[in-house]
């Protein structure tokens, strides 16, 4: 396909004797969302991992827009919005600082009206001058996924983005994405929820029952 | 593709910065007044300790002759590389290049130049080793009875080292290759080579070297520490964020622990890292049951991690190589504070009952027999090490009392380690105790010295003929007893 976003294959990752993935192919083109399902501990956050670079696999490579993906280069991280299933914050600075830093780190020019709409989106106007560690879990995630759309990106790489929202948060994020992916965007989603990859996801891979 | 726009991290960290400002809560004349109790502290201290040296000096200047004179002329370079191990060890666990989890996930993902983010760090990294090496290798270099311009060549040349030896460690770390691995072995097996000779009392003296030859060598050790580190700040850009998450949770966590000045938090942080992410295991089940289940559940701890032993056993040189200084019968101190200093990293099972208390009171026994449970496997390491140091007391006295005085020793470094191990963690809760570095909880600042309370008060009877022997035994006994039994605050 002309517009191929994502392009992995073969990604092989063995953990001593165990093998965890083996030989892995996934194509995501824009405008495209794949979701990688699968039961606990059958690799899919490792898959990620190895995807954007937090983890080196045994083989295989991994593309992005027909290049070599290496977190490396600048401008792959500007077109990989990455949301891990932990986050860490800095403990001194406040929601909006947070995402203030990620908007100007990225060089959005009007960074204050963008942060100010997707606190308003995310729920969190309420406390965002409060400090990471006074958050509720819930929020907490809130706040990771708000990173991603407070800046450029071309593909969305999140494991499990809906733990710990509540109902409306996970209808939100489902609509969100969505959205994201009529704006020509290519998604990976990592989830153990089912009706939120039918609803996002035009493919699914299933890891796991080898 | 449009063009990359982002911003410098100059910018960012300027940002960053101001927002942090913004809720500073001293005020600057706070601010000042801290300051100038740490100075003053530091130049009093400073004073002080250099007292003790130059006092330590003019001794040893008049007394020191024979083999305690070519001890003496070891003792600098067995400093130096002494120092050059620790630093090495220590850059190597922490990275030497790192950066926290927050600014992993927060500023790395993000397109700004990456070997800006990180150079700051690496330069702090850098001047931490020269001004913290140049200080720590000030007293051999005046007990060494060095002249005034060897002893300045001695310390910059051995700052210089260390540094490369950093450098050298960031180099393997961004190139991920396997040189700093081989470079911690030679230094310490050269370091234990020298020990070993001047234990055996096989070398006498410091070969001699031309002045314009050393200081060749001193300029050398200069450039290369320089040329290396310049070498690492080039090459911070392509590291790679994986690399960097090898380590990320470690430093955080230990400066913490650092700031706070709890040895024992830093303790448990080694060893969750030690047993963290990527380490493998055999399991191994069986074994007897009820209160020796426990033991036995130490003793394949120590199977599964034989370091700490290994290096207890190597301590031993220590009290060797103070014989052969002519140390008399004060050798005894330095045989209890190297059990004392080894003792506790082979108390890994016992940490974790103290410090865990869910762990113990998931056990159907006493507090007392739990933690006599995990006394055993490190009581009878120390043991053995004091009693493996039996014949650098028989030329001193009868064997039987020589024998009697190793059980002491080994007794004292056991009481002194179950001191150090069953600190409890500082209680942030309670109201904090204002010191030049800020706030801390109380307890802490004592934890500093928690450990070498027990050790005085054991090793120093030592000193004094069999009595002192008696009456330490006793002491450590009591000791032992008490803190095994009791929970101690
Ligand atoms: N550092 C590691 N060392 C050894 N094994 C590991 C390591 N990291 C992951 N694994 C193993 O790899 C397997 C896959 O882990 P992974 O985290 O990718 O699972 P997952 O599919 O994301 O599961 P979940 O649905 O619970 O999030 C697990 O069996 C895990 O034990
Ligand atoms: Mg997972």
């Amino acid at each position: 396909m002309a517009d191929a976003l994502l392009t992995v294959r073969g990604i092989t990752r063995r953990f001593g004797e165990r093998t965890v993935l083996d030989a892995v192919d996934l194509d995501v083109v824009a405008g495209e969302a794949v979701g990688v399902v699968g039961p606990n501990g059958s690799g899919k956050s490792t898959l990620l991992r190895c995807i954007v670079g937090a983890d080196q696999p045994d083989a295989g490579e991994t593309l992005l827009s027909g290049q070599q993906l290496d977190e490396r280069r600048a401008e792959v991280r500007r077109d990989l919005a990455v949301v891990m299933d932990d986050i860490d914050f800095f403990p001194d600075l406040s929601v909006v600082e947070h995402l203030d830093l990620v908007a100007r780190a990225h060089g959005q020019r009007d960074a204050e009206d963008l942060v100010d709409a997707v606190l308003d989106e995310v729920g969190l106007m309420q406390v965002s001058g409060q400090l990471p560690s006074t958050l509720s879990s819930g929020q907490r995630r809130r706040l990771a996924l708000a990173s991603v759309f407070v800046r450029p990106r071309t593909l969305l790489v999140l494991d499990e983005p809906e733990q710990r929202l509540d109902v409306e948060g996970v209808a939100w994020l489902g609509e969100k994405l969505v959205a994201e992916k009529a704006a020509g965007r290519g998604i990976v989603l990592v989830s153990h929820d089912p009706d939120l990859v039918a609803k996002v996801c035009d493919r699914v891979v299933r890891l796991g029952d080898a | 593709m449009a063009t990359l726009e982002a911003p410098r991290a100059s910018e960012l960290r300027g940002q960053v910065r101001e927002w942090r400002r913004g809720r500073a809560e001293l005020n600057y004349w706070e601010v000042a007044s801290d300051a100038y109790i740490a100075i003053f502290a530091v130049v009093m201290i400073g004073s002080m300790a250099g007292n003790v040296v130059l006092n330590l000096r003019r001794l040893a200047d008049d007394a020191c002759v024979g083999s305690c004179a070519v001890t003496r002329e070891l003792a600098p370079w067995l400093s130096a590389l002494a120092v050059a191990a620790v630093v090495l060890g220590v850059a190597r666990l922490l990275g030497p290049v790192f950066s926290p989890p927050a600014a992993n996930v927060w500023l790395l993902g993000t397109p700004v130049d990456r070997g800006a983010l990180l150079r700051p760090g690496w330069l702090r990294t850098v001047a931490f080793t020269v001004v913290g090496v140049v200080a720590v290798l000030l007293t051999p270099a005046v007990l060494g009875g060095f002249t005034p311009s060897t002893g300045v060549a001695f310390v910059v040349a051995g700052s210089a080292a260390s540094l490369a030896c950093v450098a050298l460690a960031a180099l393997s770390q961004v190139h991920e290759h396997a040189a700093a691995r081989w470079l911690t072995w030679l230094v310490t097996g050269s370091l234990w080579v020298l020990l070993a000779a001047t234990a055996d009392g096989r070398l006498d003296g410091v070969p001699s070297v031309p002045t314009p030859v050393a200081l060749a060598l001193t300029a050398a050790g200069l450039v290369a520490g320089a040329v290396l580190a310049w070498r690492v700040r080039g090459s911070l850009s392509s590291m790679s964020r994986r690399v960097l998450g090898q380590t990320e949770n470690l430093s955080p966590a230990l400066s913490g622990a650092l700031s706070s000045l709890d040895l024992g938090l830093m303790y448990d942080v080694l060893l969750a890292r030690r047993w963290g992410k990527g380490a493998t295991v055999t399991s191994r089940r069986g074994g007897p049951v009820g209160w020796w289940a426990l033991v036995h559940s130490d003793l394949r701890r120590a199977v599964r991690a034989p370091q700490p032993f290994v290096v207890l056993a190597g301590m031993t040189l220590v009290p060797y190589a103070a014989a052969s200084a002519d140390a008399g019968r004060a050798l005894v101190l330095a045989t209890t504070l190297a059990g004392l200093l080894a003792g506790p990293p082979l108390c890994a099972g016992l940490r974790v009952v103290v410090r865990t208390r869910g762990v113990a009171r998931m056990l159907p026994m006493s507090t007392a027999q739990v933690r006599g449970a995990h006394l055993v496997m490190p009581g009878t390491a120390l043991l053995l090490y004091a009693l493996g140091t039996t014949w650098t007391l028989l030329p001193l006295m009868p064997t039987q009392e020589a024998v009697r005085l190793a059980i002491a020793c080994g007794l004292s470094s056991l009481a002194a380690t179950l001191r150090w191990v069953s600190a409890r963690p500082p209680d942030y809760g309670k109201p904090m105790v204002s010191t030049p570095a800020g706030a801390v909880p109380p307890g802490v600042l004592s934890s500093v010295f928690r450990g070498f309370d027990v050790w005085a008060v054991t090793a120093l009877p030592l000193v004094f003929g069999p009595t002192g022997t008696v009456v330490s035994l006793a002491i450590s006994l009591g000791v032992i007893a008490w803190l095994v039994s009791s929970d101690p605050a």
